[in-house]
């Protein structure tokens, strides 16, 4: 008897035991869902800006380089269609100077009295460029910048040689879409620049400008010849 | 429960018969518990540590819109890829993919040199995982400019904001390696970006 009380004791006690370890188990029991991330961080660099820009002048072939070369042949101060230009794309042989006065206004003859001499558009139709040919303008320039940078692009010229009293400003430039009339809708070259384009994002694109060349009953005979550098600056 | 137990081990320590019961006891108690398995899911970087565990954090470098090699990051190779176009001035240019741990197999739970993550899953039952991702802050870019693909695979797939149901399995003990891969954009703007990738391990 001494002994089965213990006995009876234990197995009332054992049942209890057994289910708190039920009880137990039964509040881990498995999960229904588990989670977990991962924070994947990376930074995307501020870009160079400028990708690429390069331009293609009137001379032969729709290339783009870094250096172009625009040969204007012989012009004289009376506006005679251009002569002896070599075979360029776009071609300025035959294009001839108009009379203007000393503000750009076209003028009805070289012998006004206001009439300084004669002023070459090169080229004065407006559009009709694409990608791969620029037949109505001097210049083509194409511009590809990224990471939506502040950019600038500017234009200064100087002359390498000159007769007398030829000047900078004699060459000028306008974006072909702008409208002509004599030299007055042209800015002149300068040497400290001049801001040709500029903006605050991504461009990639085609700029197309025109040249002018004023003749004046002034200048001396002979060739001149100009360095015209563009300048893309992005920040 | 435990106010009954004491008084039990109290009897047990004046009567040396009762030290049968109480072992029986305790066996029983361990059994019940072993029969408690629960999900486990568990992940683990690129760094050598190979520590798993449920939060963790991979950073991927610093990327350059063109293409450029990637710097600083945990990774110790990278691979890009430009996309559209060889030409990045071509219009049909549109960005570049940076690939991590391209490499395939040669993984294991301790070391996965060629593959980005590792996803440990340990199920009592069928279970399925998903994963879901999104980016924070104010960003310029989107969740599916990162994505992954398991080693083994080619093709990679775009996170997205929504689940999607990675791998299914039975019950067992599994071990998944993933690979991620990253598009910079032409229009990304420079900055720090993170993107939180969740992962969901259900029973199904």
């Amino acid at each position: 008897m001494e002994i089965e009380k213990p006995f009876a004791c234990a197995s009332t006690l054992f049942v209890p035991i057994v289910l708190a370890a039920i009880c137990f188990s039964y509040n881990n029991g498995y999960a229904q869902q588990q989670n977990a991330s991962v924070n994947v961080e990376f930074e995307v660099a501020q870009p160079l800006g400028v990708v690429r820009f390069e331009l293609d002048g009137a001379d032969a072939g729709y290339v783009l380089s870094a250096n172009e070369t625009c040969a204007l042949g012989n012009v004289d101060s009376r506006g005679a269609p251009i002569s002896g230009a070599p075979v360029g794309d776009p071609n300025v042989t035959g294009i001839a100077g108009v009379p203007v006065d000393s503000a750009g206004a076209p003028l009805a003859s070289f012998d006004d009295a206001a009439c300084i001499g004669a002023f070459y558009p090169l080229f004065a139709a407006a559009g009709g460029e694409n990608n791969e040919q620029h037949p109505n303008s001097a210049i083509c320039m194409f511009l590809h910048l990224t990471g939506n940078p502040t950019w600038s692009l500017s234009t200064s010229a100087q002359l390498l040689s000159s007769t007398t009293n030829v000047t900078v400003g004699q060459l000028k430039w306008k974006m072909d879409a702008t409208t002509s009339n004599g030299f007055q809708s042209y800015t002149g070259f300068t040497t400290s620049g001049t801001i040709v384009a500029s903006g605050n994002s991504n461009f990639r694109g085609y700029l197309y400008l025109d040249y002018g060349l004023l003749v004046e009953y002034a200048d001396a005979p002979g060739a001149n010849s100009w360095l015209v550098t563009y300048t893309l600056i992005s920040n | 429960m435990v106010g009954y137990v004491y008084p039990y081990i109290e009897l047990m320590m004046k009567s040396k018969l009762l030290v049968i019961p109480f072992l029986v006891s305790l066996a029983l108690l361990s059994l019940s518990y072993a029969q408690e398995p629960f999900m486990q899911l568990s992940l683990d970087g690129p760094g050598m540590d190979s520590q798993y565990g449920l939060n963790k954090t991979i950073r991927l470098g610093t990327f350059s819109q063109l293409g450029f090699s990637a710097l600083a990051g945990d990774f110790p190779a990278k691979r890009s890829r430009l996309l559209g176009s060889d030409d990045i001035s071509d219009d049909a240019f549109k960005g570049v993919l940076y690939e991590f741990s391209p490499l395939t197999g040669g993984n294991n739970e301790f070391s996965h040199p060629n593959s980005s993550l590792a996803v440990k899953v340990n199920s009592p039952v069928n279970w399925q995982l998903s994963v879901s991702a999104r980016v924070g802050g104010d960003p310029s870019v989107v969740v599916d400019q990162l994505l992954f693909k398991q080693d083994e695979q080619r093709e990679y797939t775009p996170f997205t904001p929504a689940p999607q149901v990675v791998a299914r399995g039975s019950a067992g003990a599994y071990l998944l390696f993933y690979d991620l891969a990253l598009r910079i954009d032409p229009d990304d703007k420079p900055g720090v970006y993170v993107l939180q990738i969740n992962y969901d391990l259900v029973a199904y």
